[in-house]
């Protein structure tokens, strides 16, 4: 659960002060699908950067899990983004000449997860996401819905209690876009919470929740009627890559 | 993250640029590699050059006279001629702690063999010269008292001299006449072969009876050199201080009269030369520290290069959760991997080369473990100290603005 109380964030260049964000009070549920919409400058993306603790606030408090994530140090927001975020980002942000295998492993890398047990649950994960045949596949082998599914493979294997999507469909065609919906519906029919920023009112559209950002500030928060389904492959799901393996 | 995932990340790291991994060890390579070259030419060079003065003859002391002075314009060291036979009689019954005594006087000659001929050092000593030099006649044999208190015309000659004249140094001469100067000498053995100590050739030269040298030879009895061996090593000192006594005496130098003589040990030649070679080593390895010092600087920059096009994965890495200290290593350990390649590189480079030199150049070098050891050490250091720096700046991307790099 995400409870935001008075975020407020202020980007300073010199003597100009930029109110990214002021006032933000937010409650988002375990189990939600929401989306951030607003035009650019909206503070939508310093919102994303907040909520997926790549940033930290200028003042509020921002409750991620009942972890107040205030005053964490870097190294410790690294290892809350490690443990419960994962991350899909407009530009799939995969590490070239690496393969989709390796790719997928790598948040387990930095948490001390045992070579076995990371080749099995990034093998099950890109299983789960219908690429069973391309685990070795490096991302210039792969397409754009591909790799967008290999990127959101990687942000599954470590049980995040939240997936931040940034613009998860801006470079994909509207096939791939739906593709990745189809996806993001499934998992989050399994219990995980998703946060979406977008500025797409189609792709906003297969969320549950939509909420409009203006000038730093929440214009509107609404929940979504008439929402639509993306048809797409069921996830392979006959193996569960978020249960331990014993080893 | 384990060491060794970081070390295969490193490797395909250096592997995806494959051409500039190799030309950033290449400054490594050729500053270790020329380490290890300088360090061998040192160390073969003194093993050399000791070899060669403790073949002159062990408990060795050489006495040469001092520096003439001649109204006031002073000549060379040696350069007095103001040692005689009497000295050598002298040091020979008097000194307790001395062995045997061999005086020496030489001149350049020309040879003469049949229709050969060649210039070369012709020595007048005494039979104890064999030991004291330990320059044994390998066929025939060295001259006896006998023949030196008979002004004999015999020689014993080294094998460059018999090479010179016959044009094969194994000739057997033995029984041959030479004309030395046109004075016929016969042969009576060949000189042990010792090889060339740099610019002296132990092999270039004539040994004859000093007693036929002074009186037909040279035509004055001057002596220009007295090798004296000691009984033990233990003894250089008290048969260095004996001799001096006696000289002075037998010179008649007042008290506070500096000495006309000079007395010098194995010892002191030795020390000299190793203190000349010990220079020359740290000379060389300055000169190949410095390319190494440059090398570090080209690992630096390539890993600041590296650091910049590879913003983005940094970003990456430390969005799914990477922490500062888990970048740094990666890094880190990139640019200690370049520079310890190199250096191992470079210690074969180093090492092929030495033995190269020593095999075509016909160099003395001599490889031992310590510089091996001591250029691995400093590889991994300069890889240390020049890779914290780049790898700081990786660790120190903030996400976001890596994220966002284009």
């Amino acid at each position: 659960m995400i409870i935001l109380k008075d975020i407020l964030k202020i980007y300073k260049t010199g003597d100009v002060e930029l109110r990214a964000l002021s006032g933000i009070n937010l409650k988002i549920e375990d189990g939600e699908f929401v989306a951030i919409m607003g035009p650019s400058g909206s503070g939508k993306s310093t919102m994303m950067n907040i909520l997926g603790c790549l940033d930290t606030v200028t003042s509020g408090d921002y409750l991620l899990d009942d972890l107040n994530i205030n005053h964490a140090r870097e190294d410790e927001l690294a290892e809350i983004r490690n443990q419960k975020i994962g991350f899909v980002f407009q530009s799939f942000n995969l590490l070239s000449r690496t393969t989709a295998l390796e790719n997928v492993e790598l948040p387990m890398l930095y948490n001390g997860i045992g070579a076995r047990e990371r080749r099995i649950r990034a093998t099950n994960a890109l299983t789960a996401v219908g690429l069973s045949s391309r685990l070795h596949h490096k991302p210039n082998e792969l397409s754009g819905g591909q790799q967008q599914r290999v990127a959101i493979a990687r942000s599954l294997v470590n049980n995040p209690v939240i997936l931040m999507a940034d613009e998860p469909t801006g470079n994909l065609d509207s096939k791939s876009s739906i593709e990745v919906m189809n996806i993001f519906q499934q998992l989050n029919t399994l219990g995980i919470t998703i946060v979406l920023v977008t500025h797409e009112p189609d792709i906003a559209q297969y969320s549950k929740r939509i909420i409009h950002f203006k000038d730093g500030s929440i214009d509107r928060d609404e929940i979504v009627k008439n929402r639509s389904i993306a048809e797409g492959e069921p996830l392979n799901l006959n193996i569960n890559w978020r249960s331990e393996v014993a080893s | 993250m384990n060491f060794l995932e970081n070390i295969r990340i490193a490797l395909r790291g250096l592997r995806s640029n494959k051409l500039r991994s190799v030309l950033t060890m290449l400054g490594i390579i050729i500053g270790v590699g020329a380490v290890i070259i300088m360090v061998s030419i040192g160390q073969g060079a003194k093993a050399s050059v000791a070899g060669q003065i403790q073949g002159l003859g062990s408990n060795l002391l050489i006495v040469t006279p001092g520096q003439s002075n001649t109204a006031g314009v002073k000549g060379g060291m040696g350069s007095l001629n103001n040692m005689t036979m009497d000295d050598v009689n002298a040091i020979k019954s008097s000194a307790d702690a001395v062995a045997s005594v061999a005086p020496t006087t030489s001149k350049q000659a020309q040879v003469v063999y049949g229709s050969e001929n060649t210039s070369t050092q012709v020595v007048g000593t005494t039979p104890s010269y064999a030991d004291v030099r330990n320059q044994q006649a390998s066929i025939g044999r060295f001259f006896t008292d006998q023949e030196n208190q008979d002004n004999a015309q015999v020689a014993v000659i080294g094998t460059t001299v018999v090479q010179d004249l016959t044009g094969n140094p194994n000739t057997n001469m033995v029984g041959q006449t030479i004309n030395i100067n046109q004075v016929p000498f016969q042969i009576i053995g060949i000189l042990q072969s010792k090889g060339s100590s740099g610019a002296s050739n132990n092999d270039d030269q004539i040994v004859v009876p000093i007693s036929s040298a002074e009186t037909r030879l040279i035509g004055s009895d001057s002596i220009r050199t007295i090798y004296v061996e000691a009984k033990s090593s233990d003894l250089m000192d008290t048969a260095s201080g004996e001799i001096t006594q006696i000289l002075r005496q037998q010179h008649g130098l007042s008290f506070n009269a500096t000495n006309d003589f000079t007395v010098t040990s194995q010892t002191d030649i030795l020390s000299t030369a190793e203190g000349v070679s010990q220079s020359l080593t740290l000379l060389l390895s300055g000169v190949a520290a410095i390319s190494l010092l440059v090398g570090g600087i080209g690992i630096m920059n390539i890993m600041l290069v590296s650091v910049t096009e590879r913003t983005r994965e940094i970003g990456i890495r430390k969005a799914i959760g990477a922490k500062r200290k888990t970048i740094m290593l990666q890094f880190l350990i990139e640019a200690v991997i370049i520079s310890m390649l190199g250096g191992v590189l470079g210690i074969l480079f180093g090492s092929g080369g030495s033995s190269l030199l020593n095999k075509f150049a016909g160099m003395t070098t001599q490889i031992s473990t310590s510089p091996i050891i001591m250029a691995f050490a400093f590889s991994f250091a300069i890889g240390i100290i020049f890779g914290v720096f780049p790898a700081r700046k990786a660790a120190k991307l903030h996400p976001i603005d890596a994220l966002r790099y284009e």
